[in-house]
């Protein structure tokens, strides 16, 4: 007797978690669709149809640039009005100090810049357009390496001459 | 209807009476209101079928009037 009374609760209890199973899969598959609803543009337009024409139409209306003021003939009145209109104020001391530091050190960087950058150029002609010794008028032995610099040129001149010295 | 009713009084050459001039007013709003009433629930029926038609003809209306009245 009390082993079915066992057997009947845990049969209610399956029962009832395979509907509690069942209920929850259906809640999650609600939470997702109103989720994925909740994201799409289409939503907020079917549920506040008139808000939505009207902010596009807004939108429009207030991408349209303004028509710009073309004076084909200047006249003294407009003249006057155009220069009225420019806001010229002079400029404090702290402010051209502060200019012409940005400016002496904005030339400052650009003439480092300029010089690293014509160094650089003057280094790979030489190395590489320019035949060794032209500058100095001398000539190399096939069999000596090519200098790849001024200063490997001169050593490789020096070694030379002390070469013809002891012959 | 009331039109009619206005226009068969006119016919007889019987001035109608102030009542009856507020009466064919009322009606003839009452109409008006509802007639405007079922063209809105239309367009809205058809703005949620189609949305997108529907925002990108706000958008050219935006910018048409906008450009009359900036340009």
């Amino acid at each position: 007797m009390a082993t079915s009374n066992h057997n009947n609760e845990v049969a209610q209890i399956r029962e009832s978690m395979q509907r509690i199973r069942c209920e929850l899969q259906t809640d999650v598959e609600q939470v997702r669709e109103s989720a994925s609803q909740l994201t799409s543009w289409q939503y907020y337009v079917r549920k506040y149809p008139w808000a939505c024409v009207g902010a596009a139409t807004a939108l429009g209306a207030l991408v349209v640039p303004k028509r710009k003021h073309v004076v084909n003939q200047i006249d003294a009145d407009s003249l006057r009005n155009m220069i009225s209109n420019l806001k010229l104020t002079p400029k404090s001391q702290q402010e051209e100090v502060d200019d012409a530091e940005k400016s002496g050190f904005m030339k400052g960087m650009v003439t480092f810049v300029t010089g690293l950058a014509l160094k650089a150029a003057t280094n790979h002609v030489m190395n590489n357009y320019i035949t060794p010794g032209f500058s100095s008028g001398r000539t190399y032995p096939s069999s000596s390496p090519v200098p790849h610099s001024p200063a490997e040129a001169s050593a490789t001149a020096a070694s030379h001459r002390m070469g013809n010295d002891t012959i | 209807m009331q039109s009619n009713r206005m226009i068969e009084q006119f016919s007889r050459l019987q001035v109608p009476t102030e009542e009856d001039v507020k009466e064919y007013y009322e009606d003839v709003k009452d109409e008006l209101v509802q007639q405007a009433e079922m063209g809105e629930q239309k367009l809205r029926e058809q703005i949620k079928q189609n949305p997108a038609l529907a925002i990108g003809i706000g958008l050219i209306a935006g910018l048409a009037l906008g450009w009359w009245l900036k340009r």
